[in-house]
């Protein structure tokens, strides 16, 4: 795992690629710094923080992009997967490099909190780094999302893409969510789309028709039989489900001096869940 | 030891490798022969643990590919076709690296690596980028790389393709040295070595012993003097001679018991007639052919006892099992055929659908009927010429 982290973390340096995404982060918080806290006077650094959140879904799919795909377009994938090293320790491995990467930004960035410290009258050194820490997390689970979508095809472009679209659409599903409609019924039906696409998906991946359609059946009753007993659940519930995953503002939250350990687990969770995916999605070729 | 048991794997139905099983023992170099896409490569990312098969088991010193991939691995050096180098690095550091992948101590890794150069003769490159070198040389990092680690069983995936000719040369004397190097060692440590070709020049300069798959089935495995003593049952004589075929017939009669006589003349030029004669196994006639023509003063232009190589039997071996394919698919289609009428049967009225089947069994046996009644044919016209 130490071999491929190093390697990983290395070639980010021997090429642009790596000095472009410090460089892009750095410049960023340093643009937002001068608009928040020079410009106008403003204690709060974390609010800086919070618009370079905004560009996360850009910048890191150029990270992640090449993590597999291009592994897998030049073969020595096979090196890595006939190596003496489980799947687990090569993904984690790749993923703690391209931590590494965002880590060195951050860690630059908590210079800031203490320069509005030293020369500021007021200054939440506290709040601010809290906030840097949750953006670092926020950054770490979208490593984790845009290390799937590079583990799922051999170009390069297309991960990006697909990266950033799910990022995108993860980052504004809060603005999204206004647009739902909130009628019992509605919800039910949209409910009932989600367990038809989660069939298709689980059908595509297991290639198993009775078991997937099993889950499925299992799942639609499950919603009938809910909205029989208790329509009010029903409620604006898709609208619920899309704010409860969103990213968009959970930032703002920590800027707003909230350690709100419910996105800290969201984030965790979501790293953890995209790099099990990655795994699956890497053992799954091999047997296709 | 390597086992591979039944090992299946399909790609949606159609199998690219169909139940291969063989036994590799330590200190041997095997050759793996077949064809463009015979399942030779398939196999091997099988027994790396590079894909997973669908069926059956690769047993690496008793650990199972599939259940204990990390220490069956760790027996294994493996170059695939293309080498799997990274671009980015220099010889040194990716050699390291691997080294590193492969859990070889930090203690020893230095060495390893400096002797994988040195035995790969990659000396004045180790500071080059990867992506500067040439196809031949990438080759060798690629086979430098499968050494590190002291693995038991390397295993090389077509490992001279694309390599110009004195580099073909060096990569089979290295690989020679490779096997050879465990001579000090007790037996059961001594790596064995498989490579891949579809070259029967290549295997046989190279290998102990010779595996020919075609269409995913494990045809034959024997060493290559085992493969000729088995295949070469007739000696066949090649004479062309200054006369008319009936004259060459009537001098040669006293072997018309021992061999087939058949004429081939039709290439020649005028007056000078060619004649095949099968013997029978170590008949050892040649000396007894010539003085019987010499005695009747006919003018031999050429005499040639023809031995088939290696490469014949290959070829033959391939054919066969091409027509044996045939046969499988029509075989499949024709159940499936059978398959479908039958599900028909049930749904429209009896009449056609049995009907039908029947038409598929005799246009069956007569495709089957054609090629011996050819033989026939030809047994014929020789008899009425000699």
């Amino acid at each position: 795992m130490i071999a491929i982290w190093k390697r990983e973390l290395k070639s980010f340096f021997d090429d642009m690629l790596g000095y472009f995404i410090v460089a892009a982060f750095l410049m960023l918080i340093g643009y937002f710094f001068c608009q928040y806290n020079i410009e106008n006077p403003f204690a709060f650094f974390a609010y800086a923080i919070c618009a370079v959140a905004t560009f996360m879904s850009a910048l890191i799919p150029l990270l992640t992009m090449r993590s597999f795909s291009e592994e897998r377009k030049s073969k020595t994938d096979q090196l890595l997967l006939t190596a003496p090293v489980s799947v687990w320790k090569i993904v984690m491995g790749k993923y703690l490099a391209m931590v590494a990467v965002f880590a060195i930004p951050v860690l630059i960035s908590c210079v800031y909190p203490a320069i509005i410290y030293i020369t500021g009258s007021y200054a939440y050194p506290l709040t601010d780094y809290m906030t840097i820490l949750a953006f670092f997390l926020v950054g770490a689970s979208y490593i984790a999302i845009g290390m799937f979508f590079s583990s799922l095809t051999e170009s390069q472009i297309i991960s990006a893409l697909l990266a950033f679209a799910f990022m995108f659409i993860l980052g504004n599903l809060r603005g999204l969510a206004q647009k739902v409609p909130l009628e019992e019924w509605k919800n039910a039906v949209a409910l009932i789309l989600f367990t038809v696409i989660f069939f298709f998906i689980f059908f595509k991946m297991t290639q198993n028709f009775y078991v997937s359609f099993a889950v499925f059946a299992v799942l639609c009753i499950g919603v009938a039989v809910a909205y029989h007993v208790n329509k009010d659940m029903f409620y604006g519930a898709v609208g619920e489900i899309m704010r409860a995953v969103s990213y968009g503002e959970t930032l703002y939250l920590f800027a707003n001096n909230i350690f709100d350990v419910t996105s800290i687990v969201l984030y965790l969770s979501v790293s953890a869940f995209f790099i099990f995916l990655t795994i699956q999605s890497i053992q799954k070729r091999r047997y296709s | 030891m390597i086992e591979v048991k039944n090992l299946v794997k399909r790609y949606g139905l159609i199998p690219a490798v169909d139940d291969i099983s063989f036994t590799l023992k330590p200190g041997k170099i095997y050759g793996f022969l077949g064809p463009n896409g015979a399942g030779k490569s398939t196999t091997m990312n099988i027994m790396t643990g590079y894909i997973a098969a669908t069926s059956g088991d690769v047993r690496i010193n008793e650990y199972s590919i599939m259940e204990d991939p990390e220490e069956a691995k760790s027996f294994i050096g493996y170059l695939p076709e293309i080498p799997p180098v990274y671009p980015d690095m220099t010889v040194e550091e990716y050699l390291r690296f691997v080294a590193e992948l492969k859990g070889v101590k930090r203690s020893e890794r230095k060495d390893q690596v400096a002797r994988a150069i040195q035995r790969t003769r990659l000396d004045h490159y180790r500071r080059r980028l990867i992506r500067n070198l040439s196809k031949g040389y990438r080759q060798r990092v690629g086979l430098a790389q499968a050494l590190l680690g002291h693995p038991q069983f390397i295993i090389l995936d077509e490992p001279t393709v694309g390599l110009d000719p004195n580099q073909i040369l060096e990569i089979r004397k290295l690989i020679r040295e490779i096997a050879i190097s465990g001579d000090d060692v007790p037996e059961e440590e001594r790596p064995i070595v498989l490579l891949s070709s579809h070259i029967m020049q290549e295997v046989s300069a190279v290998c102990d012993e010779i595996l020919i798959i075609a269409h995913g089935r494990l045809i034959v495995m024997d060493t290559p003097e085992n493969l000729i003593a088995r295949y070469h049952v007739n000696d066949v004589y090649e004479i062309e001679a200054r006369c008319s075929e009936e004259r060459l017939g009537e001098v040669l009669a006293p072997f018309k018991e021992m061999a087939e006589f058949e004429f081939d003349s039709n290439d020649m030029p005028e007056g000078i007639s060619k004649l095949i004669l099968t013997f029978p196994k170590d008949a050892d006639v040649a000396e007894l052919l010539f003085k019987t023509m010499a005695k009747d003063g006919i003018p031999v232009r050429q005499f040639k006892c023809v031995v088939p190589t290696l490469e014949d039997i290959f070829l033959q071996l391939v054919a066969k099992a091409d027509e044996e394919f045939a046969a499988r698919e029509e075989e499949q289609m024709k159940e499936e055929k059978v398959k479908n009428a039958t599900n028909s049967f049930e749904v429209t009225p009896m009449e056609e659908d049995p009907m039908q089947e029947d038409d598929d069994e005799t246009e069956a046996e007569d495709d089957e009927a054609e090629p011996a009644e050819e033989e026939a044919a030809e047994t014929k016209e020789g008899g009425d010429e000699t």
